[in-house]
């Protein structure tokens, strides 16, 4: 789930997915707003076959936080500088 | 006129005549009344031994073909050509009798009836026996019928007819030589009744016979025959270009089996170019996006990935390659026969396509052979039926114009024959003021006498004052007969004598009778013709006139009914 | 060779090496029947006279079958077996045919001693023609069957044209018949070396099927991509996994691919759809190498 398999794509590993949330979060944001410009990308880019669900989206948020590469702040999500 | 009446059988009662009026009696049995029983006496017979001696048919009715008669023969001497001959008849050989009289050469000569008749003709009315007229032409024996009244064809029923059966054309003609006019437009009108008649019964032919179908009218078969030759000329242009060719069904067979393979072909190509997408699908390498930027996001959020994970995202993209990898060895080959069908397939469809062209052109421009015997056939009934089309317009065509010129014949002759009564108007009036005279003389008068021009020709009739009764009908035969023989004694024909049966007495009042017979000899000893009259007893004597005496010109042999033997023949049969 | 013509003579490779003793003379008697019809007599409607060394009888050509299957074919039994056998029908039955044929399901032939034996009883017996049938020569005698025949006897077949009709829902039902484990332990992903067909000795009908199943393996992967449990592709291969292991030594490679195919597909006869999903899904876990051998490095 975390990282791509033979029968898990590189797009639904939540690694992958925690790098576009990541690329989101130039400015702290609430976790609908990310939600939004990411689901958003996702239909726009036609040639993505698979467009992001909430959960995996959710389950990749949890990494970053386990992680450490995220903190909510006041109902918003910002990245934790190093 | 007739001088003496005889015969071979021994119980015939011989008649001598004398110049003028001639009366034979007929005694009739107190109680019989009918006019058979009066007629075995003979005055019928009377009449009929004249006919038969100037050369009436004797059919198997006559009566002198009957056992009792047929081996007698009949005689009669008369006046002819200001001659004296005798002729003789047996009904034996009814088609030959014997002449004799200084007229003939040598002393009897055996001619036949043909023979006799012409010469009758010529000496008696001046007909030419050679004069080939155009359609009717007077005859002797039509001519002489009105001098012999015979009731036997029903003579007196109207002045112009001497017979029931006579023709409009005949008696036409017949009147209209006797009265001297020109008989020859009578003669034209009834060419012009022949072929009415004719066209009638070609009419009703063409409604059943010659062509199946009612001719129709000419216009309409006019616009028929038209349609159908047009018909006819696009079909024998058609077969005039029609090239047969022997193989027509079996290239049209090819041209199927083509259809059906090309379908077959294209339904293949189907399936198989379905299969080449599937493996350029599944030949495909979609190389993931690169993630070179992973490291270094998660690097900015503080984060160091340990290197498993970094290498596990290399070791899956390698994987998926070497699974194309090994795909492409397997599928390749697949991939590229399927190419392969494809290709040859569509090189198989092209030259398929063009055979099928090919075909189609030779089928477009020629024919098979049983289309060809089909349209051979066609022709030939396209051509039967615009030859009866043809045929039925031509004579509608024919029907129709010889109907107009009939129409106009009809016309031309009343014109002529109104201009010829116009040119001819003294022998009218001659005619007229002759019946007129006669009439005059009656106890009653009997009408006067009209002619008049119809489009049917000319038509005789008499007007009458009053009553129509039988009698007066009957006086106006005798009116009329009496007008011929004027007629006739002025312009020197006829057969100069008279003879009346006594059925034209018949239902006539007695003073009727003996004023007519005072007439009947006044103008025949005026005009030196004889008149012989039959009369039965009871009407002879029953009036008087003055200055007539019916007695002396009562003929010694008298007739009766009352013994077998009172009759003419002296027999009975 | 077409996907119909290999899926069915894999079926028929199966159902003989299956057929072992009285299996097998009903495996013969099945196929002869359809392929001769009623020209073919088996010898048990001949009545009650048991065994007359007799196992079928071919009219038209005169041919008298003895059907032979052992499971294993000992010398010692085997020729007093087959001289009895050809004594017995020449007595009973020499009238009526002019060729003995000695049916049996040895896959790699006969051994040399029987071999020897066929011989001498055919130089023995002028007039009698002596033959033996195994594999090959019965394929050549299942190779007549219409299709109608092949369809009583296996179902439907995948098609070309069922492959142009293939869809996801074929491939979920396909899915939903696997029993699905639970996410497993990170597995090690390596590339799928060459030659993995070969390297596996699967037959050519076999062969076939998997890369009519290949052409179809992105419909799979594509299916894994879109559902909304990211995991099942995963999840699925475990099973797969785990069947091949129960699988792997008790048969053969073409036995072990049938009985996937019935576990895969279930024992019932699908639709020419639902067999080449079938397919797609074994292909795809073949590809990945979840199941069978993979060729050694050496292969490649």
């Amino acid at each position: 789930m975390i990282l791509p398999s033979k029968h898990l794509s590189q797009d639904r590993a939540l690694l992958t997915v925690g790098v576009g949330i990541l690329q989101h979060l130039g400015q702290p944001k609430t976790v609908s707003a990310v939600w939004e410009e990411l689901h958003r990308r996702g239909e726009e880019a036609q040639h993505s076959a698979t467009p992001l669900k909430f959960d995996q989206f959710i389950l990749a948020l949890d990494l970053l936080f386990l992680m450490g590469a995220v903190q909510l702040d006041e109902g918003l999500l910002r990245r934790k500088k190093p | 006129m007739i001088q003496r009446i005889y015969s071979t059988l021994p119980t015939f009662k011989c008649l001598d005549f004398r110049p003028g009026l001639n009366i034979l009696i007929a005694q009739k049995e107190q109680g019989a009344t009918s006019k058979q029983t009066r007629n075995r006496a003979g005055k019928t017979s009377l009449i009929e031994i004249v006919h038969f001696l100037t050369g009436a048919d004797a059919g198997k009715d006559s009566p002198f073909r009957t056992e009792a008669l047929v081996n007698e023969s009949f005689g009669m001497e008369f006046d002819l050509g200001g001659e004296r001959v005798s002729v003789e008849r047996s009904g034996s050989a009814k088609s030959k009798l014997q002449v004799s009289g200084s007229g003939f050469a040598g002393d009897i000569c055996r001619i036949t009836i043909k023979e006799w008749v012409e010469a009758l003709g010529e000496s008696v009315f001046g007909l030419n026996a050679g004069q080939d007229a155009a359609g009717r032409a007077p005859t002797f024996r039509s001519l002489f019928a009105y001098f012999v009244r015979r009731q036997i064809s029903g003579a007196f029923t109207t002045p112009e007819k001497q017979a029931t059966m006579q023709q409009v054309g005949d008696y036409q003609v017949a009147l209209m030589f006797l009265l001297g006019l020109d008989w020859k437009i009578a003669s034209d009108w009834q060419q012009v009744r022949d072929r009415e008649k004719t066209l009638a019964e070609l009419k009703k032919a063409a409604g059943a016979g010659a062509f199946g179908s009612v001719i129709g009218k000419a216009s309409d078969l006019r616009t028929q025959l038209t349609v159908a030759e047009a018909r006819l000329g696009k079909l024998k242009s058609q077969m005039g270009s029609f090239r047969v060719l022997p193989q027509y069904r079996e290239l049209e067979t090819e041209a199927d089996e083509i259809t059906r393979d090309l379908n077959k072909l294209a339904n293949d190509n189907t399936i198989d170019i379905a299969m080449i997408r599937d493996l350029e699908i599944a030949l495909h390498v979609e190389a993931p996006p690169s993630l070179a930027d992973l490291e270094s996001t998660y690097a900015e959020a503080g984060i160091v990935l340990p290197g498993t994970a970094v290498r596990r995202y290399d070791e899956v993209r390698s994987f998926h390659e070497s699974v194309i990898r090994n795909r492409r060895d397997y599928l390749s080959g697949e991939l590229s026969s399927a190419k392969q069908r494809l290709e040859s397939r569509e090189q198989q469809k092209a030259k398929l396509d063009q055979r099928r062209s090919e075909i189609m052109v030779i089928l477009r421009s020629h024919g098979a052979l049983e289309q060809f015997s089909w349209l051979q056939g066609e022709v030939g009934r396209a051509e039967a039926d615009a030859e009866s089309l043809r045929q039925r317009f031509e004579a509608a065509e024919q029907l129709e114009g010889a109907q107009n010129e009939l129409e106009i014949e009809r016309n031309r002759l009343t014109l002529r024959l109104r201009r010829d009564f116009s040119e001819e108007g003294q022998r009218l009036a001659d005619a007229i003021l002759a019946f007129e005279e006669t009439s005059g003389r009656l106890y009653e008068s009997a009408g006067s006498m009209q002619v008049d021009t119809t489009p049917n020709g000319p038509v005789f009739g008499i007007q009458m004052q009053g009553s129509r009764s039988k009698g007066i009908k009957n006086m106006q035969i005798f009116c009329f007969d009496m007008m011929l023989m004027r007629l006739c004694a002025k312009r020197a024909i006829g057969p100069g004598f008279l003879i009346h049966d006594s059925h034209l007495f018949d239902g006539v009042d007695g003073r009727q009778i003996i004023s007519a017979l005072k007439a009947g000899a006044e103008t025949a000893e005026e005009l030196g013709f004889q008149y012989i009259v039959t009369l039965n007893e009871d009407d002879a004597f029953k009036e008087t006139v003055e200055g007539f005496d019916v007695r002396e010109h009562v003929l010694p042999v008298t007739l009766t009914d009352a013994t077998e033997d009172g009759g003419l023949f002296g027999i009975r049969f | 060779m077409n996907l119909q013509q290999a899926f069915y003579e894999h079926k028929f490779e199966i159902a003989f090496l299956r057929a072992r003793g009285d299996a097998f003379q009903d495996f013969f008697e099945r196929l002869m029947g359809f392929a001769y019809k009623a020209d073919f007599m088996a010898c048990r409607p001949w009545g009650n006279r048991g065994d007359r060394k007799n196992d079928g009888f071919l009219r038209s050509e005169r041919r008298l079958f003895q059907v032979y299957a052992p499971n294993e074919m000992k010398e010692s039994v085997a020729i007093p077996k087959i001289r009895e056998d050809f004594e017995g029908a020449r007595i009973h039955w020499g009238v009526y045919f002019d060729e003995w044929v000695f049916v049996h399901n040895g896959t790699d032939g006969l051994p040399p001693h029987v071999q020897k034996l066929i011989l001498e009883l055919e130089k023995a017996n002028t007039g009698i023609k002596l033959e033996t049938w195994g594999l090959e020569e019965l394929r050549l005698v299942f190779r007549r069957l219409s299709t109608d025949d092949l369809q009583l006897w296996f179902g439907f077949a995948p098609t070309d044209e069922a492959r142009a009709r293939l869809g996801f829902r074929d491939i979920q039902v396909v899915l939903e018949r696997i029993g699905e484990q639970a996410v497993p332990f990170v597995q090690p992903v390596r590339d799928v070396p060459m030659g993995k067909i070969k390297a596996n000795a699967l037959s050519e009908s076999v062969a076939a099927l998997l890369k009519a199943g290949m052409a179809k393996a992105p419909l799979v992967d594509e299916f894994y991509s879109r559902w909304h449990d990211a995991t099942l592709g995963e999840r699925i291969a475990q099973s797969f996994r785990t069947k091949y292991e129960s699988l792997r030594g008790r048969f053969s490679p073409n036995e072990i691919f049938a009985e996937l195919q019935v576990w895969v597909g279930g024992d019932d006869q699908g639709t020419p759809e639902h067999q080449l999903a079938v397919l797609a899904v074994m292909a795809y876990y073949f590809e990945s190498c979840d199941i069978f051998e993979e060729a050694r490095g050496d292969e490649s």
